[in-house]
């Protein structure tokens, strides 16, 4: 009974050393498990993004600002609008390796009457679509009717809930899947309904977009490429013919993002290694010298009684009680900064973040937690090994 | 006052106190725009009353010294912590982009700390309660 005891009562009656020890192993636990996290969270991000944008090549105005308006706008949702003239989307589909060609239009509401933020508008062309159908047909199958809007992740209106866009009630009539990027707080809707929230733009007197109707202007257009053609070469013939406009290879696009989340991702996963060594090292070190410290303790246990095993049982026990206590603290506390806060990691990075699923984070927790025990259970193995071996009579005679 | 006595005490008033401060300040609900302010700021205003609540709480049971007294406290501040974990966007609505600093900031922040001072409250009124019991128990068996 005693002995089966004595482990917490040993770490309970020194409650500062306990807690530095729990502390590191803490430590340990919510830099292997965060880093885990904000590693998977980045990368799911960037995987969205790729799936997401569908499209092989966007050819934008070719004003400096439009290329990195829509980069804002795909990365942090910052809602912007630019135009093109519409012949333009027939002239981009004449190139040659041009297969599929779709149009969208941007619009950016007023404040919306719930919050204080514009909302990004997005006309599309339900008949030539193949970058967001996709991804609409999840949610919702049938055409979208008058006044009807699908709306992204982020935005906190219920499919069947209606949201007032300069006045018009325009109902949700599906959500879309989260995906850690700015599609998540866009509107989608048809030129239709673009064309009815202008006319209502005008009439509460918001001028800015009075002679830009979808009728006359496009934003973006988004091209699939021919298969056997370099999407490369597409896009340069595109540039080369079409005057006005700047094609811009989607890949490109995520390759810029891509780099930065690499860099971001390889820091993060430097941390991580780095604490985990520094804290395996703490922990072999502070065993170590407990080791010592405790050297007539154990020896008085041997001379009560019990075996070299069970000394070795004792100290591993300890370690044992000091990471389960640092794991539990470890990972209620990082669980609590990463998933909360995964929004704002977001937008401060400005890069795609997709929390990962429930039965992802249950594996990233079980793996820190094997680590740590893992690593607590090294480090003290050696002290367990010494003072098990140590000479009882030898160490009790020091002392006199 | 004994610290050791107290540790859930301070503990309640330093989370209670780290709510209602940060409610208004740190991690505030979006601001004012254009002379109106958003559904978000009546979730704020009710996190900021129900911390004030708790701040005098646990104020009254760091100098009570009856532990039935302490123990009805704790259990109060643990409704309270857990109504206030509960006010932003379910009990009262934030705003419609989950990207604005109600989502953002506000609603984690006061989740988290309220989660936390229920799980301190929760553990102070299981504790005092026991306590409570045992020494009745005591009082009784004496008396008898």
């Amino acid at each position: 009974m005693l002995r089966k005891k004595l482990p917490l009562k040993n770490l309970l009656k020194k409650p500062f050393r306990t807690a530095a020890l729990v502390l590191i192993a803490a430590f340990m636990t919510a830099a292997l498990f965060g880093g885990s996290v904000a590693s998977a969270s980045l990368q799911n991000g960037l995987e969205s993004l790729e799936k997401r944008l569908g499209a092989d090549i966007i050819v934008v105005p070719e004003e400096a600002e439009a290329k990195i308006e829509l980069e804002n706008i795909l990365l942090q949702g910052t809602p912007a609008y630019f135009y093109m003239d519409k012949s333009l989307r027939e002239r981009i589909a004449a190139v040659d390796g041009v297969e599929l060609t779709s149009a969208q239009y941007f619009l950016v509401s007023a404040n919306a009457e719930c919050c204080s933020v514009q909302v990004q508008i997005i006309g599309f062309d339900e008949a030539t679509d193949f970058t967001i159908k996709p991804w609409l047909k999840e949610t919702y199958s049938d055409t979208l009717g008058e006044n009807e809007i699908i709306v992204g992740s982020s935005l906190s209106t219920q499919v069947g809930h209606s949201l007032k866009l300069y006045g018009v009630e325009c109902k949700a009539v599906g959500k879309l899947d989260a995906t850690g990027t700015g599609l998540d707080t866009a509107i989608y809707t048809t030129n239709d309904t673009v064309r009815t929230l202008i006319r209502a733009s005008q009439e509460k007197g918001i001028g800015v977009l009075a002679k830009q109707s979808p009728d006359d202007v496009i934003s973006s257009v988004y091209i699939k490429v021919k298969d056997g053609y370099d999407i490369a070469e597409v896009a340069g013939n595109i540039n080369l013919t079409v005057d006005g406009v700047e094609a811009v290879r989607t890949r490109s696009m995520i390759t810029d993002t891509a780099d930065r989340l690499s860099a971001i991702s390889g820091g993060i996963n430097a941390a991580r290694i780095a604490v985990w060594v520094l804290a395996a090292v703490i922990m072999t070190a502070a065993f170590s010298v407990l080791a010592g410290v405790r050297r007539r303790e154990f020896a008085v246990l041997r001379t009560i009684g019990f075996s070299r095993r069970q000394l070795g049982a004792e100290v591993l026990s300890e370690s044992g009680m000091i990471c389960a206590a640092g794991i539990a603290a470890g990972l209620i506390v990082t669980a609590l900064t990463v998933f909360p806060f995964g929004r704002l990691i977001e937008q401060r990075t400005g890069l795609p973040y997709l929390s990962p699923n429930a039965a992802a984070s249950t594996g990233y927790a079980l793996t820190a937690a094997a680590a740590v025990l893992i690593t607590g259970a090294l480090s003290s193995a050696y002290s367990a090994y010494r003072l098990s071996r140590a000479d009882t009579g030898n160490i009790l005679r020091e002392g006199d | 006052m004994k610290i050791k006595e107290n540790i859930f005490g301070i503990a309640e008033l330093l989370a209670s106190a780290v709510l209602t401060a940060g409610s208004v300040s740190v991690f505030a609900a979006c601001g004012e725009h254009e002379g109106k302010y958003m559904a978000c700021h009546w979730a704020q205003n009710a996190v900021t009353l129900i911390g004030v609540l708790l701040i005098i709480s646990a104020l009254i049971r760091l100098f009570t010294r009856d532990n039935g007294v302490r123990a009805g406290i704790a259990v109060t501040q643990f409704l309270l912590s857990a109504a206030a974990a509960l006010i932003p966007g379910t009990i009262i609505n934030l705003c419609m982009m989950e990207t604005m600093r109600c989502h953002t900031i506000f609603k984690p922040a006061v989740i988290i700390l309220a989660v936390i001072s229920a799980a301190v409250s929760g553990a102070d009124a299981f504790i005092t309660i026991r306590k409570t019991d045992r020494s009745v128990y005591v009082t009784e068996k004496a008396a008898a």
